[in-house]
């Protein structure tokens, strides 16, 4: 009986309701909603305690998933053996240059294949395989200590020597297009070295590690580098000549500087046995005839947002052959400064940085005798997120680049850039180059160039901490 | 000559020792560091004065795009314990850092490493990986430290990991856990009543990082504005996500350590609700616990949302 009544007296109460929301002011209706709304609220609330004792049922079940997560992972791990592979990624690195005289040409500046992984609870080893339009190239291959006592880290085969800030970066990697002339003629490009290097961090309070190497020479300049205008061969390109397969492999700023009479010939071979820069593994020769390094290295982070990083470089060859007759010792100093601000908070300005090496080179040289010459760079960059179209890095590098036999004369050049990071793994860059050379011997360096670099890496590609911006 | 570097090297020595074997005479406290704020917040509860405590990050930028710095080498290196979220967060500072830090104590697989991701139930696990999809996270969604069940979860692991690497600590350490766990039951059915509001609210939020306390509370996410992690938001997307969300009537946008031009303009032209939540301790002001990092986030998301819900 009193589910009959119910029926009709809740049919009532739906159209009650139902009219109340299209005839407002009938008799009831508002009850009848507050009644539906309580009981909403209840059943609300009843649904509530039921999800308070589901995520307590699924808090306690979380130790059992775990164990079947584990369990997966090893099946996964058991079907898979590829899992203890070393990790590979890739980056390319293609350009296009022009210079005056509506010159230019497309570059496939490298494509760098990286290879890395943990060899045992001792050590890890990594390596770099470089290929370019002129060949492939074994660019690094090093194994690093792990777990020395006293902070040591050791290192040995080929690897980036420890001078300076930037010629220990690959040219992909770099702020600019370019790596700056200066590095290039005082340094002698990227600091590759075969050899080996011991690193102590020191137990201060605040960064500070000091660095040993010996090496059989520092110093490379690639294949893939000697296309820009901004390396010594270029001139080959602006006599119209495509040389480059000739000397991909030498370094021509180490010809430059440690033998600049190999050109004519007859010291060839010499070179080869002498300076040969490890890819063959080198020809014997006197431990006079390595190169030594010391370099240390200290960062302060001065407020929040502020911080400087000082390093100061030293690599010494006790005995290099200026010609059949003459010996002399080199040394390459460097000192590179690096202030970096990074805001606390997240806006279109994302940072500055301001950066500079100087460097010195001091050695006998046939002819002229004993020169000592300074050179570097400097640069300022801003970084910006505007949020759409991702992010942009505009700065400006200035480079001034002696003639190691005639430090007088100088190439100095200005290039503002501008680089856009669609992600973090895609950039391009656009930059201008003007030179004012007085060394003479490089057209390529004086007037205007413009480049355009796009860069995109592939998999797990990462230089570490060495090459931080 | 020959004496001056008799002497320096003497010296040297002399420094060296001292540095070495001075320094850790004088440290009698277990030396944490921790990748982000939340975990050095928990480690303090539970290691209490035993422990002396750093994070690398402050929890105010974002820890996607952490500059790697020296002087956390300095840090890493003197440390007994390093405590990280892991599930990749930390893959563009910390695997550096360690590379470097000459602290085999500490580096992966060490008795030092303690990833608080163990035991913690992963969402958004990629089903394939692939840059297409942005700098996705290989192993799932690593921003677990906003459900505070997971917290319990994290708690554990902390306490776990420093007994494991000294255990003659071990009591002490799960005494203080189970008070600060006590302290976390207390306030977890407090938060879930309080943040009723929020369930079945559809969010926008800049990147997929409330995932987990979506899911906790009942939100649905509708959206990002970056178009896949990662990738900053680009016009087109912007476009049709702003169509999307007029038509669903989205009522919230979120956006954490980012620029707030685009979800400004995005919750303007939806009329949606504009709320910048910290994803750490120390990522809003006053925020400096765990505890206080939930309980902000669900007073501020509760508010934000209009009454009577969605």
């Amino acid at each position: 009986m009193r589910r009959s009544l119910a029926m009709p007296g809740f049919i009532l109460g739906c159209v009650a309701w139902v009219m109340s929301g299209a005839v407002p002011g009938i008799a009831g209706a508002d009850e009848s909603v507050d009644a539906l709304k309580r009981q909403l609220a209840e059943m609300q609330e009843n649904m509530d305690e039921l999800k308070e004792r589901i995520h307590r049922l699924e808090d306690e079940k979380t130790e059992p998933q775990r164990v079947t997560r584990l369990e997966d992972s090893v099946k996964a791990i058991q079907k898979s053996p590829s899992i203890l592979n070393p990790s590979i990624g890739m980056a390319i690195d293609t350009s296009f240059a022009r210079r005056g005289e509506d010159k230019g040409s497309f570059h496939l500046r490298s494509a760098e294949l990286g290879i890395a992984a943990e060899v045992d609870p001792y050590a890890r080893a990594h390596a770099f395989i470089v290929g370019t339009e002129d060949g492939i190239e074994l660019e690094e291959a090093a194994v690093t200590t792990t777990s020395l006592p006293y902070n040591l880290t050791g290192q040995a085969g080929r690897f980036f020597a420890a001078f300076g800030r930037l010629a220990q970066f690959h040219q992909h990697e770099l702020p600019f297009v370019n790596t700056p002339l200066s590095i290039n003629r005082m340094v002698g490009g990227e600091a590759l070295a075969t050899g080996t290097q011991w690193t102590w961090l020191l137990p201060t309070p605040f960064f500070l590690s000091l660095t040993g190497g010996v090496y059989n020479d520092i110093g490379h300049t690639h294949g893939h580098a000697e296309g820009e205008p901004s390396h010594e061969d270029e001139h080959e390109g602006e006599e119209g000549e495509d040389e480059e397969g000739e000397g991909h492999d030498e370094d021509h700023e180490g010809e430059h500087d440690e033998d600049h009479d190999e050109d004519e010939g007859e010291d060839h071979d010499h070179a080869e046995e002498g300076h040969d820069h490890g890819g063959e593994g080198g020809g014997s020769r006197f431990l006079s005839e390595l190169t030594y390094l010391a370099r240390l290295h200290t960062f302060f982070d001065l407020t929040d947002t502020l911080n400087v990083e000082l390093g100061s470089s030293l690599a010494y060859t006790p005995r290099m052959d200026v010609d059949e007759e003459m010996t002399s010792d080199r040394s390459r100093f460097g000192l590179d400064l690096t202030f970096r601000h990074r805001p606390l908070t997240a806006d279109i300005y994302e940072g500055f940085t301001l950066a500079g090496e100087l460097f010195g080179n001091d050695q006998r040289f046939h002819d002229v005798g004993r020169k000592k010459a300074w050179g570097g760079y400097a640069y300022a960059q801003v970084d910006f997120n505007p949020e759409v179209m991702g992010r942009w890095n505009l700065g400006l590098l200035l480079d001034v680049a002696p003639d190691l036999e005639n430090p007088r004369a100088k190439t100095r050049s200005l290039s503002p850039y501008v680089s856009w990071w669609p992600s973090e793994f895609h950039r391009l860059r656009l930059q201008y180059t003007h030179g004012w050379d007085k060394v003479g011997e490089t057209p390529g360096h004086d007037g205007s160039q413009i480049f355009l670099q796009w860069t995109t890496a592939l998999g797990s590609h990462t230089h570490g901490f060495r090459q931080r911006q | 000559m020959k004496r001056f570097s008799k002497r320096g090297s003497g010296a040297v020595v002399v420094l060296s020792f001292l540095l070495t074997f001075g320094g850790s005479a004088l440290a009698e406290k277990i030396r944490v560091v921790t990748t982000v704020p939340d975990l050095a917040d928990v480690t303090r509860r539970i290691g209490g004065d035993r422990v002396s405590v750093t994070s690398l990050t402050r929890g105010v930028r974002d820890i996607h795009a952490v500059q790697v710095k020296p002087s956390m080498v300095a840090q890493l290196n003197r440390a007994d314990v390093v405590v990280l979220m892991g599930l990749y967060l930390e893959h563009s500072f910390l695997p550096a850092l360690l590379d470097v830090a000459s602290n085999p104590r500490i580096s992966p697989g060490g008795i030092g490493y303690i990833d608080t991701s163990r035991g913690i139930e992963i969402i958004e696990t990629p089903e394939t990986l692939s840059r297409r999809g942005g700098d996705v996270h290989p192993m799932g969604n690593p921003h677990y430290n906003l459900d505070p069940v997971m917290g319990r979860r994290m708690a554990r692991n902390v306490a776990a990991g420093l007994s494991k690497a000294h255990g003659a600590h071990r009591a002490f350490f799960m005494e203080n856990l189970d008070a600060y766990l006590a302290e976390l039951d207390r306030l977890i059915p407090r938060w879930r009543a309080k943040a009723r509001g929020l369930h079945g609210v559809r969010f926008v939020s800049y990147h997929k990082d409330l995932g987990y306390f979506a899911k906790r509370y009942g939100m649905r996410q509708f959206g990002t504005l970056e178009p896949a992690p990662g990738i900053g938001p680009t016009p087109a997307h912007l476009v049709q996500l702003i169509q999307r969300m007029k038509d669903a009537k989205v009522p919230l946008v979120t956006y954490a350590a980012h620029p707030d031009r685009v979800p400004k303009r995005v919750a303007r032209e939806t009329g949606a609700a504009l709320v910048r939540v910290p994803l750490y301790v120390g990522g809003w002001p006053g925020v400096d616990t765990y505890v206080g990092l939930i309980d902000h986030l669900v007073t501020q998301l509760s508010e934000a949302v209009p009454p009577g819900g969605p």
